[in-house]
């Protein structure tokens, strides 16, 4: 290992540039690590504790950036050094205008005469009364922000429902609208299913599970979390059946959600009892009781099964259970045989809040399991950031994401816990979920596998093997192509399955192979 | 362009271009620093508050005016209003204080700001230091903390740490923010105890400078004035949103700022014989 560096006398970077250049640059190829600071003596001696100081930085003043890297030899530092100083140059490019750039809905609007829907993405004091401007010019808004009380909410909804139009949010963060993916969603096929959800990662799975299995989406008509509880009544919700049902390129209606509050789910479906089209559901984690075959709907217990139902529906097949248990049964044996008898617990860390309640269900029967968002009489986990037991975590909680890119885009937080995952002597399996797409992380391969890697050295110099278990939520006409994610990924050695619920089935599997 | 807000500690003069990120544009003079800002970074005494920052970005410098700022020799009016950046005076339900800087610490130790100088308040951060370097720097940040026998000590974080302006140099930002704010509510002089602070933390980074000049001078930006009216306040006020808006400026400037704060709130309010956990 060498140390190597440059100094940038007089470079102004801001912390978060920093931050994530460092980040970046640790996990190029050769470098062992990377620190960016200011050339502060209390830096420099902090630098020599390290030992990370070269002669060179000596020289190095308050107001100079010093970049150390460490790296296994001279070509490979030499070349992480210039990859960063492109980083830190791409950071510091700061756009020079020359057309114009609105800074209002009004202005949006002269630019753009024709919009329809104005997608909302502010700090939540003032995403309210831009969705409100927004209704007042004719329209529809998806509220990507949250921080939105219930009472502007509800507000917004009531108004749009008057004027026919409609808010998706807030808090909502997918939706394809005819055809064309808005934030974070997927390029997916284009058919006769339409979908809506009050589940972000929830509609990417199912819309990506349709396309890859041979459908296509019409609409995909995201409502926010909080629409289907009791305050807020469903109303975008109800809207977007309506849509659905009057919409001729919908010949199927999907709906995907956690579960509604008792009286909004039995709105719901009678809104669907004469929808004249087949209707699929999958409210997971639901406790109410509800005779959905009364109003013509199927309901699943996973989005899986809804997507592959929605599918045959599609294509005129009679639907038939997924019957993969023999091959993951196989799977799981031939994982299970090659960990220790000490190696017993399940590690799920997920970048989607659905997943991590879909996993719940799933593994509902390996034993007590924490998460930081429980599900039914699962355990909070006391520290989010230290595993006990079956742990099971949703690393867009905020506890992770204040100040943070979401964990869709950023994986730091969620490999360093991949790494101690591995270094605990009683992982068993470590579940994942990696989500592509628009919005979405656009090298998932190159942040995410040498982390993979080094937790399987980590558990190999104490001659342990952990299987890791994920499944990737996209398709290949993703920017990020989910082939391509597919393949390095079992190149690094991870089983990856078709779907989130596949993937859980097949730890739980392991699991109980291990007992 | 409108200007929507302008600081009250603007200096007359002309000021060149320091330095240009997304959401903030930077103009320096003789160790004195004025930043445009968009309304998302918020209201301080050193700041311009604009709808956009297009004109700052492509000038070389501005020229500050008792009407305004002068940019490409176009007057920008000053709104109206000026943001206020003085801690004021005021009497204390003192009970509720004290309930309310409890609340405040219970709000740090649960809050997540990986690798900054909140880890003396939430252990469950030291595994954010990663690598040898920043579990070297945690080592030193927490034999500093441990060893200060008194406020002066803590001089030795000086310069240490990450970020443009360095971590150290946050905390004792937050440190005199605190003191000059506990001036004004309790019986308590911290006169030395600043001047030594501030006199000997000479350093040439102009934004860290800035930052502590206004600290020293019991200026406050927005978040911070915020934060003491809740803690100020005669009920009881719940932290979560005002110590998450504090904690999302810059990478761990924010927090570290707001550790250095609530240390003081710790030793002089919340305990008067101890230092921290």
């Amino acid at each position: 290992m060498l140390i190597k560096g440059i100094i940038k006398k007089g470079a102004y970077f801001d912390s978060v540039s920093l931050m994530l250049t460092a980040q970046k640059a640790s996990s190029l190829e050769g470098v062992r690590e990377c620190s960016l600071v200011m050339g502060t003596n209390e830096n420099k001696s902090i630098l020599k504790t390290s030992d990370m100081l070269t002669p060179e930085f000596e020289a190095a003043v308050d107001s100079d950036l010093i970049i150390a890297v460490k790296a296994e030899n001279d070509e490979l530092a030499d070349k992480a050094l210039a990859q960063i100083e492109k980083m830190l140059k791409k950071s510091d490019d700061s756009p020079q205008g020359s057309s114009f750039k609105p800074r209002s809905i009004e202005g949006a609007l002269k630019v753009l005469p024709n919009a329809n829907i104005a997608i909302i993405s502010v700090a939540g004091k003032y995403a309210a009364k831009l969705a409100d401007e927004a209704l007042d010019k004719g329209l529809n808004v998806m509220l990507f922000s949250d921080n939105v009380s219930v009472e502007d909410e509800r507000s917004l909804k009531l108004k749009a429902a008057q004027k026919d139009l409609i808010v998706m949010g807030p808090d909502c963060g997918t939706a394809i609208i005819n055809g064309v993916p808005l934030a974070f969603a997927n390029n997916v096929n284009k058919g006769d299913i339409g979908c809506i959800g009050a589940s972000g990662t929830g509609l990417q799975e199912v819309t990506c599970l349709v396309s890859n299995n041979g459908a296509g989406i019409s609409q995909a008509i995201g409502t926010g979390g909080r629409d289907v509880k009791e305050a807020i009544g469903g109303i975008a919700f109800l809207q977007a059946v309506e849509a659905l049902k009057q919409d001729g390129n919908t010949k199927i209606i999907l709906l995907v959600s956690k579960p509604p509050h008792k009286d909004v789910l039995y709105k719901i479906l009678e809104s669907l009892k004469h929808a004249g089209k087949p209707v699929v559901s999958v409210f997971l984690g639901g406790e109410h009781e509800a005779d959905y075959g009364q109003f013509n709907v199927t309901n699943c217990a996973t989005l899986e099964e809804a997507a592959l139902r929605a599918v045959n529906l599609s294509k005129n097949l009679e639907f038939v259970p997924l019957n993969d248990d023999g091959e993951l049964e196989r799977i799981a044996y031939e994982e299970a045989v090659k960990l220790k008898p000490e190696q017993k617990y399940l590690r799920g860390l997920f970048s989607g809040g659905t997943f991590v309640s879909e996993a719940q269900i799933v593994l509902n029967d390996i034993g007590e399991i924490s998460s930081n968002a429980p599900m039914g009489n699962n355990k909070k986990t006391d520290n989010p950031l230290l595993s006990e037991g079956h742990t099971v975590i949703d690393f867009g909680e905020d506890e992770f994401t204040v100040g943070r890119p979401h964990p869709m885009i950023d994986f730091t937080l969620r490999n360093k816990r991949i790494i101690a995952e591995a270094s605990d002597g009683t992982t068993a399996v470590i579940l994942l979920d990696i989500v592509i797409g628009y919005g979405a992380n656009m090298t998932p391969v190159e942040d995410i596998v040498p982390a993979l890697n080094e937790a399987k050295n980590t558990a190999l110099s104490n001659d342990r093997y952990i299987p890791v278990v994920a499944c990737v939520t996209g398709t290949d006409m993703d920017p990020q192509n989910r082939s391509h994610v597919v393949k390095e990924l079992q190149n690094a050695g991870v089983i990856v399955m078709h779907s989130n619920a596949q993937a859980c089935r097949l730890a739980g599997k392991i699991i109980k192979a291990v007992k | 362009m409108r200007i929507l807000s302008f600081g009250d500690a603007l200096p007359v003069k002309i000021y060149k271009r320091h330095s240009s990120f997304d959401k903030a544009v930077n103009f320096g003079d003789a160790g004195f620093c004025v930043c445009a800002v968009l309304p998302k970074v918020k209201q301080g005494p050193s700041t311009i508050v604009a709808d956009n920052l297009d004109l700052f970005k492509n000038c070389s410098q501005i020229e500050i005016t008792n009407e305004g700022v002068i940019i490409n020799g176009v007057l920008y009016k000053k709104p109206e209003n000026i943001y206020k950046s003085e801690i004021l005076t005021q009497t204390l339900n003192l009970k509720q204080f004290k309930i309310n800087c409890k609340n405040l610490l219970n709000c740090a130790k649960s809050t997540n700001a990986p690798q900054s100088l909140l880890v003396i308040f939430n252990k469950s951060l030291e595994p954010s230091f990663c690598n040898s370097f920043e579990k070297a720097l945690l080592a030193r940040y927490n034999q500093i903390i441990k060893e200060a026998e008194n406020y002066e000590a803590l001089l030795n974080l000086k310069g240490l740490g990450p970020g443009l302006t360095p971590a150290g140099d946050d905390f004792i930002a937050g440190v005199l923010t605190a003191m000059n704010f506990l001036e004004k509510v309790l019986p308590k002089d911290f006169k030395e105890e600043k001047n030594f602070l501030y006199k000997n933390l000479v350093t040439k980074n102009v934004l860290s400078a800035l930052g502590l000049k206004m600290a020293y001078e019991g200026r406050v930006f927005e978040r911070f004035k915020d934060l003491i009216c809740l803690l100020a306040a005669d009920n009881t006020a719940d932290f979560n949103n005002i110590v998450n808006d504090i904690i999302s400026c810059g990478a761990t400037s924010g927090a570290d700022t707001l550790a250095g704060f609530i240390f003081v709130l710790f030793t002089e309010v919340l305990n008067a014989d101890k230092r921290h956990n």
